[in-house]
Formats: structure tokens, sequence, C-alpha cells
């Protein structure tokens, strides 16, 4: 199977503190990958470093072959990572149509004189977009709010959305950060089911933090734990669930 | 009742503090001698007056309050069904009212029709992409002097530099944002206002190019076709009084400056109209809510914003070498930072965003005080002062954007 | 000591001077932004102010027969420490302290709506025109020879300098060592937790304003001494160099804002001699200009990272 995301010897600091520290794993592509670990651990600093958002100190980071440490957030998105948020950013003040009609800003034509006379090519390119707008909110259950304000949505609502205005770029891999933070058992098994089907049918490879155990153990191929910046165990979730050290970090010790 | 008596009591005092110096005392020079004349009234009248406010506070305020509620219910005008028959109607009015109107009143018209394209302009940067310039003079200037330059040095007429104008300006506004556009908000108000008055400094001191503080003069107006609008044309031109076989008269050049700014800002009204609809205008909505989602789904910041930057500058370019062709003379006391105060406070008392807003904004700043004449020393106290009682009791402007959402239809 | 020498030490008297006068200035650009994140556009105003009420102080002094120089400095800088402070402390209350929880841009309007509105007071109140003032304080030392270019340290400038060691050490004395200094401090820390903590921040915001104000007094008096003419426009360039002079230091700090001043002036002092004199405002708009684009946090201040 194809490598896809290999992150070598990550390393995050800010002055004096180090938030990630030598950090290293490689997830192939159409696998789901978690990462885990208590709070401060540096799970959201190494998403920030891997999505370009922070510039990493250390170490290196590839996207299928492509060295993408030093690119910031937006190139390393063209090339096909695209992530979410802890705390959910959408576009609050517009439209869940529109949400997803930004994301789709490097698949339309976004020249000025295409658009101020409406050229065939402009209008073929955005009644597209509107189509896979449509079709991805179907796939999230949102169809029906199409035309609603992003901030009137309901908080699970609002999950979903994040995830489908993610998935209208056509990523190749899907980065999600505790998107099952504050959902109930239910919304968290729609939550499990849809992740599953993002990946069997689309081919997207997901990789996530997250603190519930029970999505995390029933959905992914593979785990890494973290704990204060450091890479303390991988392996499969019955390897993890075994492991002392794992449950060390989570319960302190003896 | 006491503790209000007390406080306004203490409110005079401080105005009398404060007024006495300024108001009440006047510096007078005699020849070389510097001495003080003294006003008591001023500083006793001032202190009346805040005294019988503050006494009245909780009536005013509650007066206030009624007020804010009133305007609160103004529009957002929706005047979605009946729209397009409304905008045909004015259009028309627009056009046919000049040729019943005195040749001040047009006057007048067109310098609020510069304005307005100036506003609309500046609203693209900081209503649509939310962005603070402060230096949005800088721009119009660049126009301008363009069209000046061009025909002093190659007599190229006002149609050849048109566009011209609208270029170079749009270049400055490219070369200006990219360094510029990823400061944040407050600084890259500052800077842009140190570009502006970087500008106009150059412009006065190149004597040799600009003129310096002296200006360019004589810069032709612009033509219908080749027919110029004066008495007598120039060589090998005819007039347009000639050619339509009447009488001159000066308002029909008037009346033509008016139709050429009308038509200006028709089509900026236009491409405005389109860029909001437009994949750009959406970018620029969604990088004013959320800049980190933007980036996190690949849509580049600085380019987002460099396109708001650079189309408002073009539009000050436009506005820019129409003005200097309606002048007839230009220099750089035209395009001082109070310039690009009046155009933001425009933008902003109008309601960001929202192009009718700085439309109605537009003409207040302009006919307003036309209307006042007898208090023109006051007319920038007043405007400052109307600047900060907006933003306290209306922040959100005259008319507060009304988005045009796009819809998805099944 | 050669001609060339000797012209280079005048430039950095002249420069320190100036720098002198936009550190106290600076300061109350620096303090505000520190503790309430906002440009107070209107400062340089404030300054105008202070500048129009020395020129006042002496006059009325001079009309009632007070002419002993300390006692006429040492009166107008305290009358103008008194007003100048009271127009600070009101432009707080009235214009800055309602808009506290609104957002950068309307904060920003209101400044220069202030800034537009003060100018033209004055003018009304005191004509448009310049006003000039007969020097209280002439004079000074000569160093150099006879024939070649001599070194000119006048009194004023002497005074100038002293004033501002004075009133900036002062000032880190307060902020340092005194419980409403460490207040301050706490304000432009962390608001929010300083407010849990007991203090009232609305005070020490208004008190940040009246320091602000009171600098900008001292420069503003000593200015029309220094210079002999003020008007009702001398804010604007005096407002956009000494805020230029904050974010060079690092804006927020106020060591930040003196060094910024010190660099400022001397920059400014030496493109006057050796480039051009017209340009030399241009100097102080090109500095601001590079110092936000390549360095935004300033000689002393600390870079921050965004939160994610």
């Amino acid at each position: 199977m194809k490598i896809l995301l290999h992150v070598e010897n990550l390393g995050m600091r800010f002055g004096g503190l180090v938030a990630v520290d030598d950090v290293s794993f490689t997830m192939h592509a159409h696998q789901i990958m978690a990462v885990i670990g208590p709070n401060g651990a540096g799970k959201t600093t190494a998403f920030n470093c891997i999505s370009g958002f922070y510039t990493p100190t250390q170490g290196r980071v590839e996207l299928s072959g492509k060295c993408i440490s030093d690119l910031p957030g937006h190139d390393i998105a063209r090339l096909g990572l695209v992530r979410t948020f802890q705390n959910i950013r959408l576009f609050n003040n517009m439209t869940v149509t529109e949400n997803l009609l930004v994301a789709q800003h490097c698949n339309v034509n976004t020249g000025l004189l295409a658009g101020l006379f409406k050229t065939p090519d402009f209008r073929k390119k955005e009644k597209q977009a509107m189509e896979k707008t449509a079709y991805w909110l179907e796939q999230v259950g949102l169809l029906e709010f199409a035309n609603r304000q992003a901030d009137t949505l309901a908080y699970g609502q609002q999950r979903r959305l994040e995830i489908a205005r993610c998935m209208v770029t056509s990523p190749k891999l899907l980065l999600l950060d505790e998107p099952a933070a504050g959902l109930n058992p239910n919304e968290t098994a729609d939550l499990d089911q849809l992740i599953m089907r993002l990946r069997d049918d689309h081919g997207v490879s997901i990789l996530l933090i997250e603190h519930d155990m029970s999505l995390v153990m029933g959905i992914s191929d593979k785990i890494v734990v973290l704990d204060q910046g450091c890479n303390i165990a991988s392996g499969t979730p019955a390897e993890i669930r075994e492991n002392p050290d794992v449950i060390r970090a989570y319960l302190g010790e003896e | 009742m006491k503790q209000q008596f007390s406080d306004a009591f203490i409110a005079a005092l401080l105005t009398g503090l404060l007024t006495i110096p300024i108001i009440g005392t006047q510096l007078v020079t005699e020849g070389i001698t510097l001495t003080l004349a003294w006003d008591g009234w001023k500083v006793m009248t001032a202190m009346a007056i805040v005294f019988v406010v503050r006494l009245l506070t909780p009536q005013i305020s509650q007066a206030m309050q009624g007020v804010k509620k009133a305007s609160s219910k103004l529009p957002s005008i929706n005047f979605a069904e009946h729209q397009t028959i409304l905008i045909t109607i004015v259009i028309v009015f627009a056009f046919i009212w000049p040729f019943f109107s005195s040749r001040g009143a047009i006057d007048i018209a067109t310098l609020t029709l510069i304005y307005i394209m100036l506003g609309l302009g500046l609203n693209i940067v900081v209503g649509f992409a939310g962005l603070l310039d402060l230096g949005y003079v800088a721009f119009y200037a660049v126009g301008a002097y363009t069209y000046a330059l061009l025909s002093q040095y190659y007599g190229l007429s006002f149609w050849v530099c048109l566009p011209i104008s609208g270029l170079l300006a749009a270049i400055f506004g490219f070369l200006l944002g990219f360094p510029v556009l990823r400061l944040r908000g407050d600084y890259l108000a500052i800077v842009t206002l140190g570009f502006g008055e970087i500008i106009r400094l150059v412009l006065n001191n190149w004597d040799s190019l600009t003129g310096g503080p002296d200006g360019i003069t004589s810069i032709p107006k612009p033509t219908l076709f080749g027919l110029e609008f004066s008495r007598r044309a120039q060589e090998g031109n005819v007039p347009f009084h000639e050619f339509m076989g009447i009488d001159y008269s000066g308002t029909y050049k008037v009346i033509f400056l008016y139709i050429l700014a009308l038509i200006l800002v028709l089509i900026t009204l236009y491409v405005i109209n389109r860029l909001v609809r437009m994949p750009v205008g959406r970018a620029w909505e969604a990088l004013r809510e959320n800049e980190i989602a933007c980036r996190s789904l690949g849509l580049n910041p600085t380019i987002i914003k460099l396109s708001a930057f650079t189309l408002g500058a073009t539009f000050a370019g436009f506005a820019g070498a129409f003005f200097a062709a309606r002048q007839g003379f230009i220099n750089p006391e035209s395009f001082t930072f109070i310039e690009s105060a009046i155009i933001l406070a425009i933008v902003v008392l109008g309601g960001m965003g929202s192009q009718l807003g700085v439309i109605l904004a537009a003409i207040a700043m302009t006919v307003l005080p036309e209307l006042a004449r007898e208090f023109d020393q006051y007319r920038m106290l007043i405007f400052g002062l109307v600047m900060i009682l907006m933003m306290i009791w209306r922040p959100q402007g005259l008319l507060p954007a009304h988005r045009p959402k796009i819809e998805l239809r099944s | 000591m050669s001609d060339t020498l000797l012209q280079f030490i005048q430039q950095i008297i002249n420069g320190l001077t100036l720098g002198s006068i936009y550190a106290l200035i600076a300061i109350g650009y620096t303090m505000v932004y520190g503790i309430i994140g906002m440009i107070n556009f209107a400062h340089g105003e404030i300054y105008m102010i202070g500048a129009y009420i020395g020129v006042i102080v002496i006059t009325a002094l001079s009309m009632i027969g007070i002419t002993t120089v300390p006692i006429v400095l040492l009166i107008t800088l305290l009358a103008a420490i008194l007003v100048t402070s009271a127009y600070g402390w009101t432009i707080e209350r009235v214009a800055y302290r309602p808009l506290r929880k609104s957002n950068r841009l309307a904060l920003l309007i209101t400044a220069i709506g202030m800034s537009i509105f003060l100018q033209n007071y004055m003018q009304i109140a005191q004509g448009a025109n310049d006003v000039a003032l007969r020097p209280l304080i002439s004079g000074g030392w000569r160093f150099g020879e006879e024939e070649g270019f001599q070194i000119y340290l006048s009194y004023m400038q002497v005074i100038i300098a002293v004033s501002t060691v004075a009133f900036m050490t002062g000032l880190t004395l307060f902020i340092g060592k005194s419980q409403l200094g460490r207040a301050c401090r706490a304000c432009a820390e962390d608001q929010k937790m300083a407010g849990l903590l007991g203090i009232n921040t609305n005070r020490v915001i208004s008190l940040t304003f009246v320091i602000g104000a009171a600098l900008a007094a001292v420069a503003g008096v000593l200015v029309g001494m220094y210079y002999g003419v003020v008007n009702a426009y001398i804010g604007f360039l005096a407002g956009v160099k000494a805020f230029t002079a904050a974010v060079l230091g690092g804006i927020g700090s106020i060591p930040g804002a003196m060094l910024g001043g010190i660099v400022l002036g001397l920059s400014e002092s030496f493109a006057s001699a050796y480039l051009s004199t017209e340009y030399k405002d241009v100097v102080a708009f090109a500095l601001l200009v590079l110092v936000l684009l390549f360095r935004p946090t300033g000689l002393l201040g600390k870079p921050d990272v965004e939160k994610v």
C-alpha cells in the first residue's frame, strides 16, 4: 500500500516550551489513524505542524512523498490535506451552501472578466460547484438546511458541515481535530458511520485526534499515542489497549 | 436628584477647566507682541450647556433609546420585489434631471458622483474584504496625476488616459498591497496611511515632474467623439455647440461631465454587484469571517486581499482621472489624509458593505455642507463630531449591508 | 576636531532633542495601545493642545508681569499638564469608553473623528494662523574655534533633554515601584484577570490616558518654547511620527517608546542634514512603513504566535 503521510522526527518548540518532541509515524492510503493522549500531549500542535499552520522547529512531513513541512497551510490544502478544528471554524454569517461554495474556490473559475461577463466556462464551473455542494450536503444529511445561516445549525450539525466543507475539496487526507467533542452517543455513532463511509466510498484517508475511546477503538486501523509531546506507543487498537505505557500515561503511576 | 446635581456640577467645572484656556482666552498677535483677550461669556455658556445636559441625562438617555429603537427598525431595506422597477426609475431620473436644473446644482451633483465612486471603491477594500485602508487617497492621486501628466507631456486624450489611470492605480495597489496585506487590522491602517502620505510628499516635492505644490494646470476636459465643450475649439476641432447648431452655453459642459460621471458610477455599481456574486466576492466575505478556516481550505489570504485592494485602487484611479479632467488643474493639496478620512467616513457611516448606504452617505457628505453654507467654518468640526457620534449610536452605519445570499435550489 | 565631525555632533544634539520630544509623545501611544489595544489617533491633538496651553499661560504670565524663567516654566508646565490631562481624561471617558466592547474599526473611526474635531475646535477657537511666541529662554553654549564650524547647544535643548530624562525616570519608577503602577502593568498584561482580582480597570485606563496626556503636554510646552511657533495642525505630523517611534521601539513597551523616539529623532536629523530637508518627513513615514513590514514588534518587542 502507498505511503500517504510520513512524519519524521517532528518537533515544535515555543521558546523554552517543547510541545512536540521527536514524533514519527507513517500513514498509508485508505487508512483511518487516530492520535490519542492526555490533554496537553501536543496532539493539536502536531496537527498544526502537519497541516501547515505552524512551521515545525524540527523534523519533516511528507505527503505522498512530497515534503510539505515548510509549506503554508493553504498550499498544503491544495495538495489534498485538509483539516477541521477543535473549536469549529465555520463562516458563521454565510449560509451552509455558501460555506461549501467557498471551499471549492480553487475549482471554480475565479477569473475577473469571466465572472463579470458570465462566460460559459464560468457558468459551467459554478453549476458543478453547486452540484457538488448538493451532493455532499446530502451525504452528511444537511440538505434541508442548505440555505440556512451556518451559525443557526445545532452543534452536531455544524460539525458535520465542517466535514462536508472539507470533502468538497476532494481531499486525499482529512485531519479531524476532536470531531466527536460535544456529541451525544447517537451523534457519535453517526459520526463513526460517516468516517467509515468517507474512507470506504470516497477513498479518503483519515487522521483524527479524539478522546472518545469507543469511537477510536471502533474505527481506527492504527493508533498513535502521544504524551507530553512524545510518541509513547503506536499499533493496532488491540495492542494499544494492553500497552502498559499507555495505561500509565492516562491513569498515572501506581 | 442630589447625585445628579453634583454630577452635573462637576461636569460643568470640568468643562470650565477645559474651555477657560482654549475658548475663554484668545491669543492676539499685534505686530510682534502676543497678548491674550478674554471672553468669559463663551466659557459660561459652555459650562451652562454641559450642566443642563448632564442634569437631564436620564431624560435624554430615554429619548435616545427611543430614537435607537426607531432607527434600528430602519431598513435593512428589502425592496426585492419591486427592485428592478425602482432602480430603472432612479436611473432614468438621474439622466434626465440635469436638463432641468441649474448649473450649480449639476456641478455639486458631479462632485457627489465622484465621492460615490470613491466610496464604492473603498467599500470593496473596507466593507467587503475588511481591510482598514487609510491611504486610499494615494490611488486617487495616481489616477489624477496620470491623466494630467500624460496629457501635458504626450497630449493624450481623456479617453485614452482613463483606462491607463485605472491600470496604473491598480499597479500601485498591487505593489503597495503585496508587502502590506499580511499585517493585522490597526497596523495595516497605519501603514496605508504612511504610504498615502509618502505619495503626497513625493508629489509635493518632485517639482520637475509633478510641478510640486503648484501642481499641474490646463488639463483638458474630455470630448464627445472629438467635439469640445468650449466656446472656441482648438485647432482642427469643432466645438459641440457649433456641431449641434445651437448657441454656446457653459451648461452643456457641465451636463456632459455629469452624464460622464453618472455612467462611470453605473459601471462601478454593475461591476461591484457582479463581484459579490462571484467566487472572489465569496472569498472576501469568508476571509473576513474566519481567515484560518480559509487557509485550511486552500484559499491564499494574501492573494484574495490583494484582489480587493487592487480593484479598489482601480476605481480610485478612474475617479482621479475624471477629477483632474473636471477641475482642469490639480495639486497635492487635494490628496491629503483628510480626503482618505472623508472617504472612509462615507463608507463606514453609510454602512460597510452596503452600496446604497455608501451612496446616501456620499450625498449627505457633499450636499449637506452646500445647503448650510453659513456654517462652512464648522463643516469639518461637525464632520468629526458626526464620526464620533455615529460610532457610539449607530456603528453599523445608516444602512447596514444586506448581502445577497446564494441559494441552493433542488 | 574637523568641521565634519563637529557638524556630525551638532546633528546628534539636534537629533536627541527632537528624539526626546518624540519619546514624550510616544509614551502616550504605547501605553494606551498596551492597555486597551487601541491606536489613539487623537493623541497628536492632545500634544497640540498642550502646546497651545503653554503659549497661552506664558503669555498670560507675561501680561501680569511674571517673567522669572524658572517660575514661568514651572507654572506653565503644571497648568499645561493639568488642562491637557483633563482633555485626555474627558476624551477617553466620553468617546472611547462607550466603545470599549466594539470592534477595532469603530474605535479607529472615533479616534480619527476626535482628531478632526479637536483640530477644528482649536482652529475655530484660536484661529487658523500660526501663533508666534517670543522665546522665553534663548542663548546657549558654543563649542569650537572662531573660524570653523561651531557646535551650538542651546539652553532650551538642555532643558528639553533634562525634562525628558526626569519625566521618563519618574514614569519608570512609578510603573515599576508603585502600587498603581503595578495595577497598570497588570491591566496591560491581562485586563480581565486584573479586573477579577479587584483592580478598578476603568480607573487604570483613565490613568493611562492621563499620564500619556501629561507627557504630551510637557512635549507641547517645550516645543512651543523651542520652535516659537504653534498652530492647530502640528498634532497630525508629530502624532504620526511619535507613533512611528512607539512602533519602532516596540508598541506597548515604555522603554521601547523612549528608544524609538531617540532613533527616530536621530534618523530625521541626519536625513535632514545629509539628504534633503524637504524629504525629512518622508524619512519618518518610510521608517514607519519599513518597521511595520519587517519587524512589526519593534526593537524591544516580542513576536507573538497565532493561536489556531
